[in-house]
């Protein structure tokens, strides 16, 4: 008797190609490093010049490792959020939280340059950057945990989430009014999103932070499947919606936090790796989902870095852009084909 | 049935329902004494807009009472954990399940989740569960197809079935013939009766269809506008409780039919 599908298959294909991907990804740069040299720099040998081992340890291994957490942490932080609100277009950042990271580092960058002093100091270093988002977007993940818990309503805490957005872009247009042309500049550059120039102590941190939020979702995946019922069916089902919510929204926050803390806002892979996924897998079951859109949301943000890169360029594409402009036709395409989408 | 072996699984002493706001509070019924028995088929009958679902909701704690005791196999209501009312109580109810790409038998396991582990591994005797609760409700052929591609008569079979899989002494439910047509409607309620006699689970529905729920009920509770009534079919004849069921001038209780009928100038 079949009752539950297995996916082994799929999980060791995926495993192959994410692994393929990575070395491809740390493969091609503005440097062309031939494929044996940085084969021998990854398994801890010397390749012929030690420059192409600096290259590859500390600036495309870190990227690409970047690049699959930023990745998976999207992916999972939409599915959660889709689940959760029971919206198919909901994504990471509905409930505010990458505009407060950009209110952090608003304020910071353009703060810098109207109130001048230590702010300068601070906006020019990577970690500042980090912490003013970190801190931004814990401040507005305050202010919707607050709210959530006064509203029994789980669409009122979508909104509310939606309206907390709304005023952080506001006091951002306002500070962007009021800032010189360079300032403006940096911040733009900063919303592009960017996975690289993160230090092995960055990304450590990262992975550490990220780490404790997939480690949580080990807590919710029953009452993740229970959701795709309805919250009365949750709750007769013995589920604590409260505190399964909280864990859910405390989840996302960190993950979508630390995510626009060290790479900047990026667009697309939350909310629509969890629909591709879902069309691959013709599952619901946060068992098998919540895995399957951590590797193909690696998977699609290795490649899109591939696209950024351009091969053998020296230029470099704002990831935030390439993540959409390849993102969306995929999402069309798959909709146009299979005619149905599910939460 | 021999009243000797019977047990009250769901009492409810003088209670009242309704809502309770910061600073009013509005009783819809009151003065509600009921006992359940196990292996009992109970529908609760009434107007639109009466209380029957509120009443629904309150007997499964899913909204607070205004007043009165609700037991629980002799325990009050309110000292049962929400896990502990998940291996009694079960529900079926009239929203709508938001989409997802669930099957039947998933939806069917979901019944299961009070006693599975962490990650809702099922073991062999929650499968064991699952396919006899399939089998009750004829919907073992359904079992891999996705719910969305259901009828309606089919989709309130599954979600009894998930019910059963729950595996509790009592279920409730909320019109569960509201959206079908004569024929799934009288199958619906010959499941529920005959799951209640040869499962002795306790089955409570709110239901519009009175004259199928006089017949087939164990038990009935009236909800109308003066008071709450309940007992046998018998019982609320000789009481003339039918007749205040409904507003007399387009529908009537015909006491030797034992039916409701519309009145012949309408």
């Amino acid at each position: 008797m079949i009752h539950q599908k297995s996916y082994t298959k799929q999980f060791v294909a995926l495993s192959f190609v994410l692994i393929f991907l990575l070395l491809v990804n740390i493969s091609f740069g503005s440097v062309s490093i031939p494929f044996s040299e940085i084969i021998e720099i990854l398994l801890g040998g010397d390749s012929s010049k030690s420059s192409w081992d600096l290259i590859v340890i500390h600036f495309r291994l870190p990227k690409a490792i970047t690049a699959i957490l930023v990745g998976s942490g999207l992916a999972i932080s939409g599915l959660l959020m889709q689940t959760l609100f029971r919206n198919p277009l909901a994504g990471p950042f509905v409930l505010g939280i990458s505009s407060g990271a950009s209110l952090g580092v608003a304020l910071l960058i353009l703060g810098s340059g109207i109130f001048g002093g230590v702010l300068a100091t601070i906006a020019f270093s990577s970690w500042g950057l980090a912490i003013a988002s970190s801190l931004g977007a814990a401040l507005v993940l305050m202010a919707v945990l607050i709210t959530a818990n006064k509203v029994r309503n789980t669409m009122s805490i979508l909104i509310i989430g939606l309206m907390f957005g709304t005023v952080t872009s506001a006091i951002i247009s306002i500070l962007t009014f009021f800032s010189d042309a360079e300032k403006i500049q940096q911040f733009i550059f900063w919303s592009f999103g960017s996975l690289g120039n993160l230090s092995w102590n960055e990304v450590l941190v990262f992975f550490l932070i990220y780490l404790v939020g997939v480690l949580s979702l080990l807590q919710v995946i029953k009452p993740l499947n229970t959701f795709l019922l309805g919250e009365n069916y949750s709750k007769s089902l013995g589920i604590n919606i409260k505190r399964s919510r909280n864990i859910i929204l405390l989840i996302t926050s960190l993950l979508t936090g630390v995510i626009t803390a060290f790479a900047g806002p990026i667009a697309f892979i939350g909310l629509a790796v969890p629909h591709i996924t879902k069309l691959l897998f013709k599952t619901s079951n946060h068992k098998t989902l919540l895995p399957a859109v951590a590797i193909l949301g690696a998977i699609i943000l290795l490649v899109c870095d591939l696209i950024a890169q351009l091969p053998t360029s020296e230029f470099t594409l704002p990831i935030n852009a390439v993540t959409s402009l390849f993102g969306a036709p995929v999402v069309i395409w798959l909709l146009i084909r299979k005619k149905r989408i599910y939460v | 049935m021999s009243s000797i072996t019977k047990h009250i699984v769901l009492e409810a002493k003088n209670l009242a329902v309704g809502y309770q706001q910061k600073n009013s509070t509005q009783i819809i019924q009151k003065n509600i004494n009921i006992q359940l028995f196990s292996g009992e088929f109970v529908t609760i009958l009434g107007k639109n807009g009466i209380g029957k679902s509120t009443l629904l909701r309150t007997l499964t704690k899913v909204q607070e009472s205004i007043s009165g005791t609700i037991l629980l196999n002799g325990g009050k209501i309110q000292d049962y954990t929400f896990k502990e009312l998940s291996t009694t109580i079960s529900l079926v109810l009239t929203e709508r399940l938001p989409e997802s790409q669930l099957t039947v038998f998933e939806l069917v396991a979901l019944g299961r989740q009070p006693y599975t582990n962490w990650v809702g591994k099922l073991q062999d005797k929650d499968i064991e569960r699952i396919m006899w609760a399939l089998k009750q409700t004829e919907t073992e052929e359904l079992a891999q197809k996705h719910f969305y591609e259901l009828s309606d008569g089919q989709l309130q079979r599954v979600l009894i079935a998930r019910a059963l899989a729950q595996d509790t002494e009592i279920i409730m439910l909320d019109e569960p013939t509201a959206h079908l047509d004569m024929h799934h409607t009288i199958k619906i309620f010959q499941l529920l009766k005959r799951l209640s006699s040869e499962t002795k689970k306790t089955i409570i529905i709110t239901t519009h269809e009175v004259n199928l729920a006089i017949n087939a009920a164990n038990q009935l509770i009236l909800l109308t506008e003066k008071e709450v009534a309940s007992g046998t079919k018998e019982g609320l004849i000789a009481r003339n409780a039918f007749d205040s069921l409904f507003p007399s001038e387009i529908v009537n209780f015909n006491t030797s039919l034992e039916q409701f009928i519309i009145n012949n100038d309408t």
